[in-house]
């Protein structure tokens, strides 16, 4: 039964993130990679409903902030029951807390949050790798396997854990599915961003990394910003003025709208790649240069190159 | 130590073959001009699922993509350690090319392949 289903690995990426979360039925979301804690980085993408971070796990990492048992099941937080579905666990612990008219569930999501509401974490997160649906759009974005392979990077993505922070009733709040309850990282003073309380949080987490070592990355789940810049583009020409600033606003819209349409266009035709299966192709390919006589000495270069690198790298060694 | 190495690695009895990158072999400077002169074979294999369909943009663009170039990586990286041998035997690659595959050997795959390659091209041509 569902039990033995598997769930695949997937790539952490914002395309994947954001179709993933799109074909789930949600509206109004897309993810975005971050790759500073500064403030500045924040500046564009408000609001944002959620961040999820993935780190490289350790064993008995000591944590900051206070389980909080007392509203564990007020928050939706499910707990991890199974390894690989925890990108997508990290998603739904996200998703499933965010309250903001940008964002709608949709039913397949709104059906599976009233199911579970009377639940604990633990039966949630059970819940969670029962659901079909969730783990059939889950799956689709699993890296094509090529052919049964021995190749030693196996497991090694076993070793990464995602978590998500958000914002709920005022307090910001840590959803690792591998601790019993929610973190509380503390309120969210009156006026202020979430993300100036949840910034320094992350801060110390990465600090614990060894220097040098980039082995976490950073996404946000933001509004669909090509609503967004709709939504503008449509009160500006309502207002019906007729300035140079409003016909420059106009453009500068239009070109966001465009430039989002673009990206996601992009992601998709990525997405659609990472499924495909490209050994018919690369074996079709080969047997070209072979008829054109091209492979082997393509071969051979590309073996001479590497053992004169290897020559190389003895001599440097001495 | 001498301050040389002992051989040059190819000459060395101990020697194994080199793992070399599939990706680096099919690279777009290397197989731009032969994917050009063999649109038709190689645009069936492409993915076909909408916004992608099996056009010269998307044959162009293959190559360059980090999704192709993993899965070249991947199919190198399996041909250099064996594995290849009983996958390739379903993509009619002759017998010859198949053992060199299963014995881990690219050059010698490489070698074969192109045998049995351009002896079909004389055989479609007459």
């Amino acid at each position: 039964m569902s039990d033995n289903a598997e769930w695949c690995l997937i790539e952490s990426d914002p395309g994947v993130f954001t179709e993933l979360i799109r074909n789930f039925g949600v509206q109004g979301v897309q993810v975005e990679e971050i790759y500073s804690l500064d403030e500045d980085a924040f500046v564009n993408l408000n609001p944002v409903h959620g961040l999820i971070f993935l780190f490289k796990y350790r064993e008995n990492e000591e944590f900051t902030g206070e389980l909080d048992h007392e509203n564990k099941n007020d928050i939706f937080f499910a707990q991890q029951v199974i390894s690989n579905a925890c990108a997508t666990q990290a998603i739904i612990n996200l998703l499933l807390n965010v309250e903001n008219p940008d964002v709608t569930l949709g039913s397949e999501l709104e059906d599976f949050k009233n199911f579970t509401s009377s639940f604990d974490p633990p039966n949630r997160g059970l819940c969670l790798s029962n659901s079909e649906h969730i783990r059939t759009m889950h799956n689709s974005f699993a890296r094509q396997t090529l052919f049964e392979l021995d190749i030693k990077n196996t497991g090694k993505d076993d070793n990464y854990h995602f978590v998500t922070y958000v914002p709920f009733k005022g307090r910001v709040y840590e959803l690792d599915g591998l601790r019993e309850a929610p973190i509380d990282h503390g309120p969210i003073p009156e006026g202020q961003n979430w993300i100036d309380i949840v910034r320094p949080v992350i801060q110390t987490r990465i600090q614990r990394f060894t220097t040098g070592e980039i082995h976490f990355n950073l996404m946000a789940a933001i509004s669909d910003r090509r609503v967004k810049y709709q939504k503008e583009l449509n009160e500006l020409i309502e207002s019906g003025m007729d300035t140079d600033d409003a016909a420059h606003d106009i453009y500068r819209l239009q070109t966001l709208i465009s430039e989002e349409e673009d990206k996601w266009d992009r992601q998709r035709r990525e997405n659609v790649r990472r499924r495909h299966n490209y050994v018919p192709f690369i074996v079709e390919l080969m047997k070209c240069l072979a008829r054109e006589e091209k492979l082997l000495p393509l071969v051979e270069n590309v073996i001479f190159e590497h053992n004169r690198k290897e020559v190389m790298k003895q001599y440097e060694f001495v | 130590r001498n301050g040389r190495p002992a051989t040059f690695p190819a000459d060395n009895p101990n020697f194994k073959h080199p793992q070399i990158d599939l990706a680096d072999v099919l690279s777009k400077n290397n197989v731009d001009a032969t994917i050009e002169a063999n649109k038709d074979r190689l645009k069936q294999h492409l993915p076909n699922q909408p916004p992608i369909s099996q056009d010269d943009a998307e044959l162009a663009a293959t190559v360059s993509t980090p999704q192709f170039r993993q899965a070249a990586s991947l199919f190198g990286a399996a041909l250099q350690t064996g594995q290849m041998g009983p996958v390739l035997e379903q993509f009619d690659v002759n017998q010859e090319a198949v053992a060199a595959a299963a014995n881990g050997n690219l050059k010698d795959f490489a070698k074969k392949l192109t045998i049995s390659e351009t002896a079909n091209k004389g055989q479609n041509e007459t």
